[in-house]
């Protein structure tokens, strides 16, 4: 499995909807290269982040500008 | 063995048990949008249309042209017969409007812990039954408590898809008209929570194949591409560089990403909610999910 291909795979590898086979493949590539590693962690930080970070609703703007220009 | 993110957990964070049944997914805090700065130009242009015609014969709105609210949810909605105004007084609503905007951040911050427990979950399960029921055989006052438990979960939905807190202003409006119009479709098959959020996602597309088909027809030549949306000084917070980056992403790697990542949609039901395949939400995501990366390691 090349490096391209990987980057690929990355996507669903991390999502947990990798078939088993490509599975197995992309973590024997993984063990042996430090730039798709990194790209990995990249990957998992990103999307760590957006969890904890972006659970919360934004309020809604027409708490404070459409209801008071409804009331006005 | 590299660790594989724990998809059961961020699906719980971001909303895949509100879309499973959990009416009460909880929000935890009102914050105001931070892109509040960002195009007008959708909302000057709608503007521009409502002028075009006269309010009166706008569906709904002459009940209130007399009140000076043309622009307003309860203006909008048809029929207008469902509206009494002998029996539901006009400042009765502007009261309730009013009183609920100023009790809205009180209601929505949680505990410390952040958290409901069991049985508020479930009342608020069985009071959201009660009003769909209610406003569904047109009880006004049930459907403004309705929309008031739920205009933030609509918001972020529209803002996140947008990325222009003016015109999710515009759309949450426009899914709870829908709500009014389409509720005695709803047939409860599904929890309400869930038929709510995927009318806001269908408003929130609708406009923009709207926007895409006027843009093509003016040959607009002004650039008002997202990238260009979120040209703001930096700042230092995650969530703001969050926030800002995926304003920046192109608008449809930026909806499979929220639809996706944020909202817990899976691949399957945006292709279809986007009409488009698989496949082609699988590259949109991975394009955003790299230049997110990239953005943000800058």
């Amino acid at each position: 499995m090349t490096c391209d291909q990987v980057q690929q795979l990355l996507d669903d590898f991390v999502d947990g909807i990798l078939p088993e086979m490509d599975r197995s493949r992309l973590e024997t590539h993984l063990a042996g290269c430090d730039s798709c590693r990194r790209s990995l962690a990249e990957l998992q930080t990103l999307l760590d982040n957006t969890a904890i970070e972006l659970i919360t609703p934004t309020g809604c703007a027409c708490s404070s500008t459409t209801i008071s220009r409804w009331m006005c | 063995m590299i660790p594989v993110r724990k998809r059961s957990q961020i699906e719980l964070f971001i909303g895949k048990a509100y879309n499973a049944g959990l009416e009460t997914f909880p929000q935890r805090s009102i914050r105001p949008p931070f892109l509040s700065a960002t195009g007008g130009q959708e909302r000057a242009y709608r503007h521009e249309q409502e002028r075009e015609q006269p309010l009166e014969s706008l569906p709904g709105r002459g009940i209130f042209q007399n009140h000076g609210h043309p622009f307003t949810i309860l203006s909008l909605l048809a029929p207008v017969t469902m509206i009494d105004k002998t029996r539901i007084p006009i400042q009765t609503i502007w009261s309730s409007l009013a009183s609920n905007h100023s009790n809205r951040a009180q209601d929505h911050v949680l505990s410390p812990q952040g958290d409901l427990n069991n049985g508020e979950i479930a009342g608020h399960a069985d009071r959201v039954a009660e009003l769909v029921q209610r406003a569904r055989e047109g009880d006004l006052p049930a459907f403004e408590e309705l929309y008031r438990l739920e205009i933030d979960r609509v918001y972020a939905i529209c803002l996140r898809l947008t990325a222009n807190a003016e015109l999710a202003e515009v759309l949450t409006q426009d899914t709870f008209v829908q709500v009014w119009k389409k509720l005695n479709t709803f047939r409860g098959d599904s929890a309400f929570g869930t038929w709510l959020h995927r009318l806001a996602v269908n408003t929130v597309l609708q406009e923009q194949r709207a926007r895409k088909r006027r843009r093509e027809k003016e040959e607009l030549s002004g650039d008002t591409s997202p990238a260009d949306r979120a040209d703001r000084p930096p700042r230092e917070d995650l969530r703001i560089d969050l926030e800002r980056a995926i304003a920046a992403l192109p608008e449809r790697a930026r909806m499979v990403f929220v639809l996706h990542d944020i909202e817990g949609y899976r691949h399957e039901e945006i292709a279809k909610m986007m009409n488009t395949s698989t496949g082609t939400s699988k590259a949109q995501l991975h394009r955003a999910r790299e230049l997110l990366r990239k953005g943000l390691s800058r």
